[in-house]
């Protein structure tokens, strides 16, 4: 389903040269959920940063669902961020000025063909997933943090990617509130989408089917 | 599509709320600014175009005062020599005699002095000023010495609180004279007769100087043929003193409104000056805009993140800048007279000027075709450069919390 190749990324400063990935190489199969794992400035999120086409590579290739990503125009990677990811960040990266059903129903505003009453229903739907459904009309400053990190999975969800980044979806959660959240990660990843997530914790990575290591931008262990 | 743009609006305001401060400097700044492009933008529009009253201010020539072919003032035509001239002129459509000046006049018993015109019935036909109340004086009621006489709208205001006064009296040089007729506000630019807010018969006339005569030449008549027309009967009429006359000085209307500099000079000048009016605050808001679009930059690169595209995120962080300037522009449009006024008034308190202003008011045509087009001009000016560095930003980048 993902597959990288030779995947490289520097970082340029006046002074420096930062080798953040050097020639990665992976495969992702469909339905897996895989973690990522390593310590800090490792390049774990700048490798997921680069499956989700948040970010150039400076050199090799990814491909998704067969698709040539790398390649792609900026209106041509809007419109796959769209359809085929979902993304949950550590920071929830929920909009302040939007509330709960807003923030949900975000993704599907830029499908055209998605009709407002249907938009409305799986928001709904994706909510009541999370057990958020009595928090509609909550704004983001009104919720918990593990609140705000099911809202972010609510919004990753509704479109029905195939693929969820989650970049340290847990980092800001106390442990019990991880522990829901991975059991709602878990819970959609049987119904078949692949997941890829970065994480530090060793607890929260083994609940995952494949974890791999990362050491100074090149992958450790498998 | 159609919540989308409500979602973006949502966010736009939202954000309005959370950065009063600069949403404030923003849309003020804008109001101040337009304050000043829609009163030049309007200027030049009633100097540059046909403006009301002056309907025919390009097909209308102005005989007035005149010099000898060396320079020396030789005075203008009296009403007897008007009458010959127009004989020899022929063509003509219609014509207006025109005369100014002052009157200490009794107006509820308080004497003012008011800058007057003694203008014939045909003035109002070849003039078109918006009667309020009543109607013009005739030609019959002219040549009959009837005592009517025509006011403006602040003139009725000022003294007599209403513009339910026809019939009412004015008292000049002890004789009482009626109030046919009330005009609405005008521009003294366009108006043959500028700053006069009373205007009598010219049979009343207290004095011997030479009449203004403007001539109209309606369409097809070639304007320069109607001034060879005109030349040639002044010439004929100064030729009847034995004294040579330089007719080169005859205009229409509309030239000596604009002056010698001519409608593409005070055009360009006019635009110019507009331009900078609008970069020196545009640079100002940017400075600003810039610091604040950090604050914009993390819901841009989550929108981006869920499948916005570069060009909608411009847009959109435009959108939040387009309800500012709109609000300003409102607001500077709305301000426009009333300030203009308040400026007149408070600097330049000339008694001659009376009551009347530099514009009448704002036109849908300026509005809709000069400050809708320098409004967009402005927005883009001052949030154009802020919207694209953000919109074009490392998503990564942004969400990571760094600055590239």
């Amino acid at each position: 389903m993902i597959e990288i190749k030779n995947l490289t990324k520097v970082f340029y400063t006046k002074e420096i040269k930062t080798t953040a990935l050097n020639a990665v190489n992976l495969d992702v199969e469909r339905g897996t959920f895989l973690s990522i794992m390593g310590p800090s400035g490792c390049g774990k999120s700048t490798l997921l940063n680069m499956i989700g086409l948040l970010d150039q590579p400076t050199g090799g290739h990814i491909v998704i669902n067969g698709s040539e990503v790398t390649a792609m125009r900026d209106a041509e990677t809007a419109k796959f961020r769209n359809n085929v990811l979902g993304f949950i960040f550590q920071r929830f990266h929920l909009i302040p000025a939007l509330n709960v059903l807003d923030n949900v129903e975000l993704p599907l505003l830029y499908r055209s063909h998605v009709a407002e009453k249907e938009c409305r229903q799986r928001a709904l739907d994706v909510l009541e997933k999370v057990g958020l459904s009595h928090r509609l009309k909550h704004f983001p400053s009104q919720l918990s943090g593990g609140q705000c990190q099911r809202v972010a999975i609510a919004r990753a969800l509704i479109g029905k990617p195939e693929i969820i980044l989650a970049d340290e979806p847990t980092g800001n959660l106390d442990s019990k509130m991880s522990d829901e959240i991975m059991k709602l990660l878990v819970e959609i990843n049987q119904e078949g989408t692949t997941i890829v997530m970065v994480t530090h914790d060793e607890k929260i990575a083994g609940q995952t089917q494949k974890i791999v290591r990362m050491l100074d931008g090149i992958i450790s262990e498998v | 599509m159609k919540r989308k743009w409500a979602q973006h609006i949502k966010s736009a305001l939202y954000n309005i709320r959370k950065n009063k401060a600069y949403a404030l400097f923003c849309a003020s700044g804008t109001a101040f600014t337009f304050i000043f492009v829609v009163f030049l933008a309007q200027l030049a529009y009633t100097a540059l175009s046909n403006y009301p009253p002056s309907v025919h201010a390009d097909r209308t020539l102005s005989v007035s005062t005149f010099t000898d072919n060396d320079g020396k003032n030789i005075g203008g035509l009296s009403r007897i020599e008007i009458d010959f001239l127009l004989q020899d002129i022929k063509e003509y459509t219609s014509y207006s005699i025109i005369n100014q000046g002052t009157v200490n006049a009794l107006i509820q018993d308080r004497f003012r002095i008011f800058s007057v015109a003694y203008v014939n019935a045909e003035f109002w036909e070849m003039y078109s000023y918006t009667f309020l109340a009543g109607r013009p004086f005739t030609r019959d009621e002219c040549e009959a010495r009837k005592n009517g006489v025509v006011i403006t709208k602040n003139l009725a205001k000022s003294c007599f609180r209403s513009l339910d006064i026809v019939g009412r009296k004015i008292e000049v040089r002890g004789m009482d004279f009626e109030i046919v007729g009330v005009v609405d506000d005008f521009s003294f630019i366009s108006s043959p007769t500028s700053t006069s807010e009373i205007w009598f018969p010219h049979t009343f006339y207290p004095f011997s100087n030479p009449f203004t005569l403007h001539v109209f030449f309606s369409s097809p008549t070639d304007m320069k043929r109607a001034k060879e027309l005109v030349s040639k009967a002044v010439e004929q009429s100064f030729s009847k003193k034995n004294v040579s006359v330089y007719t080169g000085n005859i205009s229409t209307v509309k030239e000596q409104k604009i002056g010698q500099s001519g409608d593409s000079v005070l055009g360009l000048g006019i635009g110019t000056i507009i331009l900078l009016l609008l970069l020196i605050p545009a640079i100002n808001i940017l400075t600003l805009k810039l610091a604040y679009t950090r604050n914009r930059a993390e819901e841009i690169a989550i929108r981006r993140t869920f499948g916005s595209g570069k060009l909608a995120s411009f847009f959109q962080l435009m959108l939040e800048d387009l309800l500012l300037v709109m609000a300003g522009t409102l607001i500077g449009i709305v301000a426009t007279k009333p300030f203009v006024l308040m400026i007149q008034r408070t600097f330049f308190d000339i008694p001659m000027l009376g009551s009347t202003s530099l514009i009448s008011g704002v036109d849908f045509f300026v509005i809709a075709g000069v400050i809708v087009p320098l409004m967009m001009l402005f927005l883009f000016m001052f949030g154009g450069i802020p919207a694209y560095v953000t919109a074009k930003r490392n998503i990564a980048d942004v969400l990571k919390g760094g600055m590239q």
